[in-house]
């Protein structure tokens, strides 16, 4: 619910207990290291120092061999999990135990060969294949292929295309060559498969005659043997080969019962890279190492506790203002407001000096996504929807964040279907027409019919948003001691839309104009000549008036998106009706109204964030903090579970 | 003749329009799914895995096509074509529907074309980097916005003509 107190952090350590110590600060999980300067690194009195490489590519090439292995296995026998299967848990401890992992590098090195040793099997099988193909059309011929002549003829094996007619053939090649012969020994689609057989001397004289024709050599007149004898061993060899593959496959397959202990061991090996990449932060000299990084303010006390046992000495201290840009950002956040760091994470986390977002993100997101949906139906569908894959799967990280807004959303979206009366679309009263009863849903709202009504309750709460924006940014200039700026950005401006609501109730219209004039007298006053004071001002009075008419004509998309869902639901549901039967009801429903809650999800969301983003963001955020990373175990197959 | 027009001559202008509403909307969304398909082939050539997400992306520019019909549904039956009391319509009668129709062939068609060509950018957004699949859908739901607002305009016409015309 706020952005974390940080403390800067520095730290001189003995080199000697570098792995131990690195170990207990990951345990712990809350020290973030920075890069030192490399200009740093040049000077001087720093001329000691020096950075040290710690495996890190060693490592981050072995989680890689892990990972390939593990996806060979799910290749050759794949792992039955489900959408709600969770994940193993494993505990912080184990997670820094190194012991097994070069039992299952070598596990790993052997399922890579065993799958480049099948690669080639597979190759040299289809070569196999490929070579019985080509000698099927041989296989009548009782000849064998090395006997290519005789005393005085000579024997080839060769092809025409099929469009050759052989009679024709034969005759051209006797009206060339009397001693010559074609022998047919098969056909296919393609080609006719012949012999020939001529007279040694005539040989040049026989070879045009029949390439006219388009007649040319086998590749088989190199084999030794008949086709058949050539087709039965090599099926044979096909038969070893496969049944060699199938061995291999299967002892894949058996290694998958290590499964698990691979992907533990990368989560290992993903904690050590990430050790090492700190590591490698560091400046050392021959016996210290120097540390340099964040710590939150309420993890001191511990950090302590962990540092007595080490021969080190630590300070902390307050950053100080010009240490506002590099502080990492961390927001502090309760069950409900958690799942939606996410939107403000995909926005830009907001500056030291800024306010945590989420609070205000949370309410106005959700109230949003269900005024947009408006269904209890849909809402339903959202919230259990969410429920069940929070519990199923126990998801934790930002899936398990991903749940938590729907189910938030999800009762949101049912509580604004409650007031406009919205049951998938009009589900009830349609079913109750097709039976002849006239059924009417007590409703608060009507989109359908009185969709002016929704329009003038969207500008209003859009209104709100904008004015609570820029209460947040008074609220900050004055927590900062800016209390004249406050006066003067924010204090104008209220005055100034409460004088146009005295000026539109009939009342006065001065205060609207004594609210301009200090918007025109003071919003110019970063500018450094009285022309210019004045001139901005002006132009600031005309941006205020354009750029709120046109944020807040911006909310109509609420009304706007509302309807279109309600209306296409409706049409889906009087379709179904129109078939007459439940049966075609039901099915023109489940589909209408899926593709309906499909389309309407991804407008309901993306419409909800941009409202957040560009117009109420707009008012007061001031972006760009930097992520805190802390060192810390970091997994991607299993859960962390805390011990005692 | 005149007897013929005065019978069928509303009604034909208004059917002439509600149709048009759906079939150029169709015209439209079939574009831009079509060259959003065209550029989910190329990049499923090299990254077959990513089919789910190319999908939805292929999808996003076809929802202008099920508002036309929506518009048109809406029309028809606001005209009561289906009760069958649409005969004798006045001319007038009918080009008001037909009016009514307008916003959402034109806006739906166009918004469609254009949200295709952003679905392509996007689809190769996402051949670059698998992670980018939500910018790009919020990229073109963007554009879908303004069907919306197409939708909107011929809807509400078309609900406050009926008591107009009547």
């Amino acid at each position: 619910m706020a952005i974390e107190k940080m403390k800067r952090l520095k730290l001189v350590a003995v080199k000697s207990e570098r792995e131990a110590l690195f170990r207990e600060l990951m345990l712990l999980g809350c020290v973030q290291i920075t890069e030192p300067d490399d200009a740093e690194l040049d000077t001087e009195e720093t001329g000691a120092f020096s950075k040290e490489s710690a495996g890190l590519s060693e490592c981050r090439a072995e989680h890689r061999k892990l990972l390939n292995a593990i996806e060979l296995m799910n290749g050759y026998a794949p792992a039955k999990t489900g959408l709600f299967t969770p994940k193993p848990e494993a505990s912080a401890q184990s997670l820094t135990d190194e012991s097994s992992l070069e039992a299952n590098l070598a596990l790993a090195d052997k399922i890579a060969e065993t799958d480049e040793h099948i690669k080639r099997l597979t190759a040299e099988m289809s070569r196999v294949k490929g070579l019985i193909e080509t000698l099927r059309p041989w296989e009548e011929l009782g000849l064998p292929f090395e006997l290519s002549e005789t005393k005085t003829c000579f024997i080839m094996h060769g092809s025409v295309p099929a469009s050759v007619v052989l009679e024709t053939m034969e005759t051209e090649l006797y009206a060339a060559v009397q001693e010559s012969q074609i022998i047919r020994v098969s056909s296919d689609r393609e080609q006719h498969y012949l012999l020939l057989v001529a007279m040694k001397n005539n040989k040049a004289a026989v070879l045009e005659a029949v390439r006219r024709f388009g007649f040319s050599p086998s590749t088989v007149s190199e084999m030794k043997g008949t086709a058949a004898e050539n087709i039965s061993n090599l099926s044979k060899k096909l038969k070893t080969l496969e049944a060699e593959k199938d061995g291999l496959t299967k002892q894949i397959a058996e290694a998958a019962s290590s499964r698990d202990d691979l992907k533990l061991n990368a989560d290992k090996l993903l904690t050590k890279a990430d050790r090492a990449e700190n590591t490698e932060r560091l400046l050392c000299t021959d016996s210290t190492i120097n540390l340099e990084g964040w710590v939150p303010s309420r993890m001191d006390k511990q950090l302590g506790n962990v540092l007595l046992n080490f021969n080190c000495a630590w300070e902390t201290s307050e950053p100080t203002a010009e240490d506002t840009p590099d502080v990492p950002i961390k927001l502090r956040n309760n069950a409900l407001t958690s799942p939606y760091s996410m939107l403000t994470e995909m926005y830009s986390l907001p500056s030291y000096n800024g306010i945590d977002p989420n609070p205000f993100l949370t309410i106005f997101f959700s109230m949003f996504f269900g005024i947009i949906l408006a269904d209890v139906g849909y809402g339903a569908l959202l919230f259990f929807g969410g429920l069940l894959y929070k519990t199923k799967s126990k998801a934790k990280g930002a899936q398990g964040r991903a749940a938590g807004l729907l189910m938030v959303c999800g009762m949101t979206t049912i509580l604004f279907g409650v007031l406009s009366g919205s049951f998938f679309g009009d589900v009830i009263p349609k079913v109750a027409g097709m039976y002849g009863h006239t059924v009417s849903i007590p409703a608060l709202i009507d989109p359908l019919n009185n969709p002016l009504q929704v329009l003038i309750g969207a500008l209003v709460i859009g209104f709100i948003q904008l004015i609570i924006g820029t209460a947040i940014n008074g609220y900050m200039l004055i927590r900062d001691g800016q209390w004249k700026d406050a006066i003067y950005d924010v204090g104008s401006l209220w005055l100034f839309f409460a004088g146009i609501a005295l000026g539109a109730l009939g009342i006065t219209w001065y205060v609207a104009i004594a609210g301009a004039a200090m918007i025109v007298l003071t919003q110019g006053r970063s500018s450094p000549s009285i022309g210019g004071k004045i001139g901005n001002g002006i132009f600031s009075l005309y941006s205020v008036v354009s750029g709120w008419f046109g944020d807040i004509l911006s909310y109509c998309r609420l009304m706007a998106l509302m309807l279109a869902g309600a209306v296409i639901a409706s049409v889906f549901n009087t379709l179904g009706t129109m078939t007459g039967s439940i049966i075609g009801f039901a099915l023109l429903f489940l589909i209408g109204q899926s593709l309906n809650l499909a389309l309407s999800l991804i407008g309901a969301f993306v419409h909800s964030l941009r409202l957040q983003y560009l117009e109420f963001f707009g008012k007061f955020y001031r972006e760009g903090g930097k992520p805190y990373q802390p060192l810390a175990i970091k997994t991607n197959y299993f859960n962390i579970i805390e011990e005692d | 003749m005149q007897e013929l027009i005065a019978k069928y001559g509303g009604m034909l202008i208004g059917i002439l329009g509600s149709g048009l509403a759906a079939v150029v909307c169709c015209v439209g969304s079939a574009k831009g799914t079509g060259i959003a398909g065209e550029a989910g082939a190329g990049v499923l050539r090299e990254k077959p895995d990513l089919f789910s997400k190319v999908l939805i992306l292929q999808v996003i520019p076809g929802t202008q096509g099920l508002y036309g019909f929506v518009i048109w549904f809406i029309c028809i039956i606001q005209m009561g074509v289906m009760a069958g009391t649409a005969v004798g319509m006045s001319i007038p009668a009918g080009m008001l529907y037909a009016a009514a129709c307008l916003p959402i062939a034109i806006g739906g068609t166009a918004s469609a074309l254009y949200q295709g060509r952003v679905a392509v950018s996007s689809i190769h957004l996402l051949s670059k980097q698998p992670d980018s699949m939500g910018k790009g859908v919020m990229l073109c739901v963007i554009v879908e916005f303004y069907a919306i607002l197409s939708f909107l305009a011929s809807f509400i016409m078309l609900i406050s003509i009926t008591s107009a015309v009547k």
